[in-house]
């Protein structure tokens, strides 16, 4: 490979786009596939229910505390998978234990939301009903805890009032919910809810040059279908300019959106890094 | 064998073996009162006398996949 | 931002807060009008006495007599002793209430949810006022109690009559519940509608069956089905003879009856020969044939030598006196008349009213034979009408109180009979007596008859069959549960024909029955659904003076002297001949009636049905036909003369120009245009996007399939006790939808998901309408639901239960259960299960303790699934004075998609899941977009589902710019096309004009040569689950006389691998695949056969042991094992000559290869045969047949 140049274009604090050149179309493919299912985050995989007078069942809730994106900077230095670890069920080096307690006083309806979950310190003690949120740590402790990330672990927008938080249930007086998860490092090959993008857009050849698709039209080709922002970037053929065969896609535009469990950022320079 | 109409009523003739029971909590599917009955009580509400309970969640943890 | 057209947040608050004065969607609660209605007929109104108080009226009076000649010397009356009679005074049905004993409760009305989840019915007390008289003393009454009677929900007599939204929650209801069904033994059931001839209207028959009626009958005949006034119906065939006269033919008490028209034409006035002449000519004497009729007619009449109305009267009584039952002192003159009453054209209670109907009847019979006139079709809505869910009801209890009362009069006649000395009609102690012994329990029978459809009647009621007539509401989802209420069946006796006319669609029935909405299959063209804007009527209409007013505006008398059968049409009304009128005079009164009743001048209905039928050559029997009776379908259009709304009905509709839309209208013909082109479809077919684009079929098959989608079924799911019922966890409102989504409120039971999806032959898994489904949009939730499965447990029907009224079996957890044993992870000291948790199959979901063995039983949960504890319900009884004896759990399992269920958008595009495909490697389009579902693109060149392509194109377009898309069917036309329409808004959110888009490889990352069709379509997850299908078997259970492997999938059983599969095998020669199937896999068994007579079924067995002990091991040579043939060592002994090969009736030769061990020793062998053979060998044996196989 010659010599691979990425340019950013513009990065946000969940989104980042950018040109990836000098690559052929199987490592810009390979990217787009790591940064959607290999890049571990951390989730909610086990939900303990304790106490649950919701309208929605104990299993619905299970699923959609799963999909809450979860704070996981640098989860995969500073996390172990529960399978690699030592420990006989979830220590504090493969797991983060969060709980949710919340039940309505007064009339009307209450959301309950990602913001209500708290993450369980490994040294505040705290104590479910069915045990302690941690079993006893392995005996080889690693220094995965030092690496994570500040928050790491808590639901993304958690303490952030700019960030709207994820609905899990509403709720009236007298009903409440009580539960106890654990959250777990995975990647989305295992389980989408792993996945630390929700979207990834990816492009090359905008003025189709390459004749890799032919696009179907009615009457006029032009008319019916519109180019792309990235059309921009490429010298449009010229209707006299001979096709050539053994052109390859050079240029692939690409714009990741995170859930914001890991920033673009990171996302990004994960993939470089596991990927060599 | 007779009825008393009161809820105390304790049911058959060898009820008394059975009066180590814990008594279970149930609520009222009409007016959603807590009614504590033993077994062989009578299924009615002390507070509305109707004829259905519910039986209320189990306090004991219940563990699923979030997936 | 434009306001959302979704209106999430309207609806959020409607259901936050539901109304506290009427309902959100008030159109759910009138298409149920006609189910409601027609039970509220039942109950007094204002002046209305209801048709309970009709019907008991109609009962009449039974009468017995004591035989005691009594004081008085009358000649006849003396020899019948006291004359007692007896008639049931009043009736009245109270709402459903706890009963009196219960003194505790506070509440003392019994609401729907209460009789849902206690399982038990929603009734209210029936109680009729029975009065009795002995001769003419006073009159004296007792009131009767007549058990409960099922109630119809948000009926007159319901708790829940009027109740607003808000109250409804309350009482744990749907906000917008609607009623219109009963609730039996914890069942929603409904009574269906019917279809039957329509009432009042003379129908010409040409029935080849007819002529098997007896010597001389034809295939003609002409029929009339007359109502009371109760309801209760009597239908009059006027038959053809070949010898030029009539016979009428009713039936009393489900048999049938013929009596010569003439009879009935004198009986009723007396009516002279040239009366009945004139009568019949009106002055058509060029008319040959009729003319030779008629005098056959009276000439064959002379034979019975009657001449006066009297005598016909006393001649018909006389005859009919065994059967009719009525009092014994009755005179034949008073039998007569009473006959003529009650069974012959029983609508017109006037005699000359009677006589002119008759008359007509028999002019258009000899219209009908002379083929002046054409039959009228009995399949063709224009003669049909509805048999409404209250009346029926009505009738039943009519007929089973009067049955009660014939009871009584049995009983005293009897007791007369025996000559029992407690006879006294005047102790009032022996009339109670008789009237305890005889069963007044209206109300089991009427659960009974909702619980089960059956009709058990003596006389039938006029209904040409005796089940099928209630159904469940199976509440699987809305659509199906809405779909139930407005269902009209043909009728169980046309299921079984084998013509299939009558499952034709006709074009009678545009507007009234949905030509889409019927199942495929069986029932279909049978079970059909009334369109949208079709009403029933339910209500007799104030029509008194109609005659009046057609007399002042033209119309001839009835009885004129000169009128001209030729040149006038009979004008009637209900059935009721009013006048006559020449044809252009006829269609005037037509044409001013509509104008009038349009404008509602001179109180003429709307809902009166004017049938002009003009004269034709050979068409319909002409006549201007009025009706305005309840029962009939009715449907809303527009008037063009005057632009006002109008009411039409299926008989006058088919003499009418009705312009489909405004563009539509011919000034010179059109006389109506329909409100809206989409009112002759059902609501459900209504609900299909764009359905004007596809084949029509695949509408069809969205009938079927949005009724077995999974969706949100009920808002109030937690107070339901459904066998079983689905829930979709995450179900959306369509993006594209038609106008009437809202109108009925659809969105607060939504049946599917907005799903991506593309049309691409992509991996290989689309084959054969399969369909992939992304494995992210699946972990993300995609279809996502679960059932709820009721599990009842009754300790009085468990085995154990005593017969006796105490209870020996009781809830609970006994002291022999350990308090380590693993129930208790489950269940509770109470002995029911603990709410929330897991249940395992044959774990232990209940215990009971039993009282005779005092042990505790362990209730099992038989099912092959996990399943949560949802619901424990602990029911007491109706007086809240029982123990707990019957619990209810509701246990619900989840179901996420698997593997081969099944999906289907809403365009009859059905298709299974066959895999889950990484989202990694879906094909994704330049803004990353990934298809939740791919499809194949074979599935739609010979399906033509055109609608499923332009929904895909709106829901990308509405999913883009935040629009609900209206695909209400007929929008758009050729000039203005939806494929412009949305194609436009396509090009606006930057995408291509046709909805297109070039795709990538998921794997390679390589663009595609082809671009691809991709947008949202709205996905429905259907019922039918591989979980509850899929049938796998290594070994397990077998038959135990054929030893081979059962059958059904409860039991674990095998498919079966029958004849022609054998076939195929045999066909391609796979011979060891076919042993495998019919042999090893099934009943492989070994038997031992000798190997000289070759029986199989001679095997004995020398005791070693003792021979060797005894050392006689003398006779024959036996195996190893000690095994000989029975027959041959016998043979031997006996003769000591010749071996018995000579016994046998059948040989059968068996290859050496087959024989598995030959001993050296002995004379038996051992081969492998299936094991149904030696059970055939066996039986034949048990026939005195031998098999012999000849072993080499």
């Amino acid at each position: 490979m010659s010599n691979p140049r990425v340019r950013i274009r513009n990065v946000q604090h969940d989104r980042v786009n950018f040109v990836l050149e000098g690559v052929d179309i199987g490592f810009a493919n390979s990217l787009r596939r790591v940064v959607m299912a290999d890049i571990p985050t951390v989730a909610i995989d086990i939900v303990e229910i304790e106490t649950n007078t919701t309208v929605l069942a104990d299993e619905f809730i299970a699923h959609r505390l799963g999909m809450i994106p979860l704070i996981s900077t640098n989860c995969d230095e500073g996390m172990r998978y529960t399978r690699d670890c030592t420990c006989l069920s979830n220590c504090k080096y493969c797991s983060v234990v969060l709980y949710l307690d919340v039940s309505c006083q007064e009339g009307g309806t209450m959301d309950i939301t990602s913001d209500h979950l708290q993450v369980v310190g490994y040294n505040s003690g705290y104590r479910f009903t069915s045990g302690p949120a941690y079993s006893d740590p392995a005996s080889d402790g690693g220094e995965e805890l030092s690496k994570r990330g500040d928050g790491f672990g808590n639901p993304v927008g958690k303490d952030d009032d700019s960030v709207p938080p994820v609905l899990i249930t509403k709720i009236r007086k007298g009903q409440g919910l009580k539960l106890k998860c654990v959250a777990r490092k995975g990647i989305a090959k295992e389980h989408a809810k792993w996945s630390p993008c929700s979207a990834v857009s990816f492009e090359y050849d905008p003025h189709n040059k390459l004749r890799h698709t032919s696009y179907w039209f009615e009457s006029d080709e032009r008319a019916e279908w519109p180019l792309s922002e990235n059309a921009k970037e490429e010298e449009p053929p010229r209707d006299d300019m001979p096709f050539d065969f053994n052109a390859k896609p050079e240029k692939f535009y690409f714009e990741v959106e995170t859930t914001g469990a890991l920033s673009p950022k990171e996302v990004i320079m994960k993939v470089t890094t596991n990927s060599g | 064998m007779s009825h008393q109409n009161d809820g105390t009523h304790y049911g058959g003739y060898n009820a008394p073996a059975h009066e180590s029971k814990p008594d279970m909590e149930y609520i009222c599917a009409d007016c959603g009162a807590n009614n504590t009955l033993k077994s062989r009580d009578l299924i009615r509400c002390r507070e509305c006398g109707h004829r259905i309970m519910y039986k209320k969640r189990t306090r004991r943890m219940v563990q699923f996949e979030a997936r | 931002m434009p306001p959302s057209t979704f209106k999430t947040v309207e609806r959020e608050k409607a259901f936050k807060h539901p109304s506290k004065t009427g309902h959100s969607y008030p159109i759910l609660n009138e298409f149920v009008a006609p189910h409601l209605e027609s039970f509220n007929a039942l109950f007094p109104e204002g002046n209305d006495p209801g048709l309970l108080a009709l019907g008991i009226k109609d009962i009449g009076k039974r009468v017995v007599f004591d035989g005691k000649g009594s004081t008085e010397s009358g000649s006849r009356q003396a020899s019948w002793g006291n004359r007692l009679s007896m008639w049931i005074d009043s009736i009245s049905v109270s709402r459903p209430l706890v009963p009196e004993k219960d003194k505790a409760v506070k509440e003392r009305k019994v609401f729907p949810s209460e009789a849902r989840e206690r399982l038990s019915s929603y009734r209210g007390k029936l109680q009729i006022s029975l009065s009795w008289q002995v001769n003419d003393s006073t009159v004296r009454s007792t009131n009767k109690d007549c058990g409960s009677i099922p109630i119809m929900v948000r009926s007159k007599r319901c708790n829940i009559k009027e109740t607003p939204s808000a109250e409804l929650v309350q009482r744990h209801e749907e906000p917008e519940e609607f009623g219109g069904y009963f609730i039996v033994n914890g069942n929603e059931r409904l009574i269906r509608y019917l279809i039957v001839p329509r009432r009042h209207h003379v129908i010409a028959l040409i029935r080849p069956s007819f002529v098997n009626r007896g010597p001389a009958y034809t295939r003609f005949g002409v029929s009339i089905r007359c109502v009371r006034i109760d309801q209760t119906s009597v239908t009059n065939t006027l038959h053809y003879l070949s010898n030029g006269s009539a016979m009428m033919r009713f039936s009393w008490r489900k048999q049938e009856y013929v009596i010569p028209i003439m009879l009935i034409l004198k009986a009723l006035i007396s009516a002279s020969d040239k009366e009945i002449f004139e009568g019949i000519m009106m002055h058509d004497y060029e008319n040959t044939f009729m003319m030779d009729r008629v005098e056959l007619l009276l000439r064959s009449f002379k034979t019975y030598n009657l001449q006066t109305g009297t005598q016909c009267l006393e001649y018909l009584g006389d005859k009919f006196r065994v059967v009719l039952g009525q009092p014994e002192d009755w005179s034949n003159q008073m039998l007569g008349t009473w006959l003529i009453d009650t069974l012959i054209l029983v609508h017109l209670p006037n005699p000359r009213d009677k006589f002119q109907l008759l008359l007509f009847m028999i002019r258009k019979l000899f219209a009908l034979v002379s083929g002046d006139t054409c039959a009228d079709n009995p399949d063709s809505p224009q003669h049909q009408e509805i048999l409404l869910p209250g009346f029926l009801y009505g009738m039943i209890i009519k007929e089973k109180l009067a049955e009660a009362l014939t009871q009584v009069r049995m009983n005293i006649s009897m007791d007369v009979a025996r000559e029992v000395s407690t006879v006294d009609f005047f102790d009032e102690r022996y009339i109670s007596k008789v009237l305890s012994k005889v069963s007044f329990d209206v109300g089991a029978k009427m659960s009974n008859f909702l619980a089960t459809g059956n009709l058990v009647s003596q006389t039938g009621l006029d209904l040409q069959q005796a089940s099928g007539f209630t159904i469940v509401a199976e509440k699987l989802n809305w659509q199906r549960y809405i779909s139930h209420f407005r269902s009209v069946h043909r009728g169980a006796f046309f299921a079984e024909l084998k013509t299939t006319t009558v499952r034709k669609l006709l074009p009678e029935s545009w507007g009234f029955i949905c030509p889409v909405h019927t199942p495929d299959g069986t029932p279909c063209g049978l079970l059909n659904h009334l369109s949208r804007s079709c009403r029933i009527t339910t209500t007799t209409l104030a029509v008194d003076h109609i005659p009046a007013l057609l007399f002042s505006r033209g119309m001839t008398q009835t009885h004129a002297a000169v009128l001209d059968g030729r040149n006038n049409v009979c004008v009637q009304l209900d059935g009721r001949v009013i006048g006559w009128a020449s044809p252009p005079i006829a269609k005037r009164l037509a044409t001013d009636l509509r104008a009038w009743k349009t404008q509602g001048l001179h109180k003429v209905p709307l809902d009166l049905e004017i049938g002009y039928v003009p004269a034709s050559k050979g068409g319909q029997y002409p006549g201007l036909y009025l009706f305005s009776s309840a029962a009939r379908m009715m449907r809303p259009v527009k008037y063009l003369p005057n632009g006002r709304p109008d009411s039409i009905g299926p008989f006058e509709q088919v003499y009418m120009e009705i312009a489909c839309t405004p563009d539509e209208i011919n000034p010179d013909v059109s006389t109506h245009v329909e409100e809206n082109p989409t009112n002759f479809l059902s609501i459900l077919a209504n609900l299909t996007p764009f359905s004007d684009f596809n084949q029509s079929p695949r509408n069809i098959y969205q009938c079927q399939m949005g009724k077995q989608s999974m969706g949100v079924a009920s808002t109030a799911i937690r107070h339901r006790t459904d066998n079983k019922m689905y829930d979709l966890q995450t179900g959306q409102t369509p993006v594209v939808r038609p106008v009437l989504h809202n109108t009925y409120g659809m969105d607060s039971f939504p049946t599917g998901t907005n799903a991506v999806v593309a049309v691409i032959s992509y991996t290989g898994y689309d084959m054969e309408d399969a369909m992939i489904l992304n494995k992210s949009a699946h972990e993300r939730g995609f279809g996502y639901g679960s059932i709820y499965k009721s599990h009842i447990i009754d300790l009085k029907t468990e085995r154990g239960a005593s017969r006796g009224s105490a209870a020996n079996l009781h809830f609970g957890m006994g002291r022999d259960i350990r308090r380590d044993d693993d129930i208790r992870e489950v269940i509770h000291e109470d002995g029911l299960p603990l709410v929330g948790t897991r249940v395992a199959p044959g774990d232990c979901i209940a215990t009971y303790i039993d009282d005779t063995t005092h042990r505790t039983v362990r209730h099992k949960y038989h099912s092959d699934e996990v399943a949560y504890v949802d619901t424990v319900r602990l029911l007491g009884n109706d007086t809240g004075d029982s123990e707990l004896q019957k619990v209810h759990i509701t246990l619900r399992i989840p179901r996420a998609p698997v593997i081969g269920d099944k999906f289907s958008s809403r365009h009859g595009q059905k298709g299974v899941c066959s895999q889950k495909w990484p989202a990694v490697d879906m094909p994704f389009s330049e803004s990353g977009m990934q298809p939740d579902v791919i499809i194949n693109p074979h599935a739609f060149p010979s399906r033509m589902t055109i609608g499923m392509l332009v929904e895909s194109m709106a829901g990308k377009a509405g999913a883009m710019h935040g629009l609900a898309q209206d695909a209400t069917p007929f929008t758009f036309s050729e000039e203005d096309t939806a494929i412009d329409y949305f194609g436009k808004q396509l090009r606006a959110a930057g995408y291509n004009y046709y909805g297109n888009e070039p795709m990538y490889s998921g794997i390679t990352g390589e663009e595609f040569a082809a671009d691809i069709y991709i947008g949202v379509v709205y996905y429905q997850r259907l019922r039918h689950m591989v979980l509850d299908k899929f049938q796998v078997r290594t070994t397990g259970p077998v038959d135990p006389v054929t030893r081979q492997p059962v059958k059904g999938r409860k039991r674990a059983g095998g498919i079966r691998f029958g004849e022609m599969e054998r076939d195929a095998l045999i066909a391609h020669g796979t011979a060891f695949l076919l042993q495998d199937r019919l042999m090893n896999c099934s009943d492989y068994s070994t038997a031992w056969v000798c190997k000289t007579c070759g029986s199989m079924i001679t095997l004995g067995y020398d005791d070693l042991m003792t021979t060797t002990r005894s050392g006689s091991l003398s006779q024959g040579v036996g195996g190893p094992g000690g095994e000989y043939c029975r027959v041959c060592r016998a043979k031997a002994e006996e003769a000591k000559a010749s071996p018995a090969t000579d016994g046998s009736d059948i040989r059968l030769q068996v290859p050496s290869e087959y024989v598995l061990r030959s001993p050296k020793a002995g004379e038996m062998d051992i081969i492998a045969v299936p094991y149904v053979f030696r059970y055939l060998c066996a039986e034949l044996a048990s026939m005195g047949i031998a098999i012999s196989l000849e072993v080499a």
